[in-house]
């Protein structure tokens, strides 16, 4: 059975501001979790950063605030990224990473790279939560 | 707050990020391209070693810096990646054509 070692949650403002925010979200847990190692600590952080940052790039303008949990388990790390609107079309495919020539569009696909990306939307609030999952080896 | 240094070291401009190098910050790195650029400096070295976490927006600026220089004659080269940055390349198989350099002076004399 897992065991909870911090967990930490943020409503956020919809704009880049946020990302500051967020890094100093990173920092609490891992003080609250200190044996999960860099390479770990940098995997997860990669896919929730990039998830938030496509957040506020594309869906955000438009909405005012994204919820954030992180949740640092003995045996894995868990992220909640959720957010109003409709449902994100690159949310379902998309995720192959680009030609080495392309100046963007990597997001989704180095998140998916990182960690084990879900998306799920709902109607009831309109809303999209993504997860983000990284189970420690060690 | 992500800082830029500038020098120049011969016909080359050596930047240093300081902070995250992401969305936020990936549109100043482009500009200070753009500007070598015009400014007929086009070799140019993207020193590292103070950027605490690159994210896709960040490379997509160093890959646009790269073909700018490259189409003007130059090149763009990056040097002193930290672990998290060389986690990116590796993840978006960009290490082929963003060779990480282990120091500036490598990164300058490199061919």
């Amino acid at each position: 059975m897992s065991v909870v070692l911090m967990h930490v949650r943020a409503e956020l403002a919809g704009d880049e501001s946020s990302l500051d925010s967020m890094h100093e979200l990173f920092a609490t847990l891992w003080d609250g979790a200190p044996s999960v190692t860099t390479r770990d600590r940098v995997l997860f952080s990669i896919a929730v950063a990039e998830i938030a940052a496509n957040v506020i790039e594309h869906v955000l303008p438009a909405y005012r605030e994204w919820a954030l949990d992180l949740t640092a388990w003995d045996d894995h790390l868990e992220a909640s990224i959720r957010h109003p609107g409709p449902v994100v079309e690159r949310g379902m495919t998309g995720w192959e990473m680009p030609g080495e020539d392309a100046e963007s569009g990597r997001g989704l696909a180095l998140a998916a790279a990182a960690s084990s990306l879900h998306y799920s939307h709902s109607t009831d609030p309109e809303g999209s939560e993504w997860r983000v999952v990284h189970e420690l080896v060690s | 707050m992500t800082t830029f240094a500038s020098t120049t070291t011969g016909s080359t401009l050596v930047v240093r990020p300081e902070g995250r190098l992401d969305l936020v910050a990936a549109p100043e790195l482009r500009e200070i391209v753009a500007k070598s650029i015009a400014g007929g400096v086009v070799n140019v070295v993207v020193d590292l070693a103070e950027v605490d976490f690159l994210d896709s927006s960040g490379l997509g600026a160093l890959v646009t810096g790269l073909k700018s220089t490259r189409q003007a004659g130059g090149n763009l080269r990056i040097a002193r990646a930290p672990e998290q940055a060389l986690i990116v390349l590796d993840l978006t198989m960009m290490q082929q054509v963003l060779f990480p350099y282990p120091s500036v002076e490598e990164a300058l004399e490199a061919p």
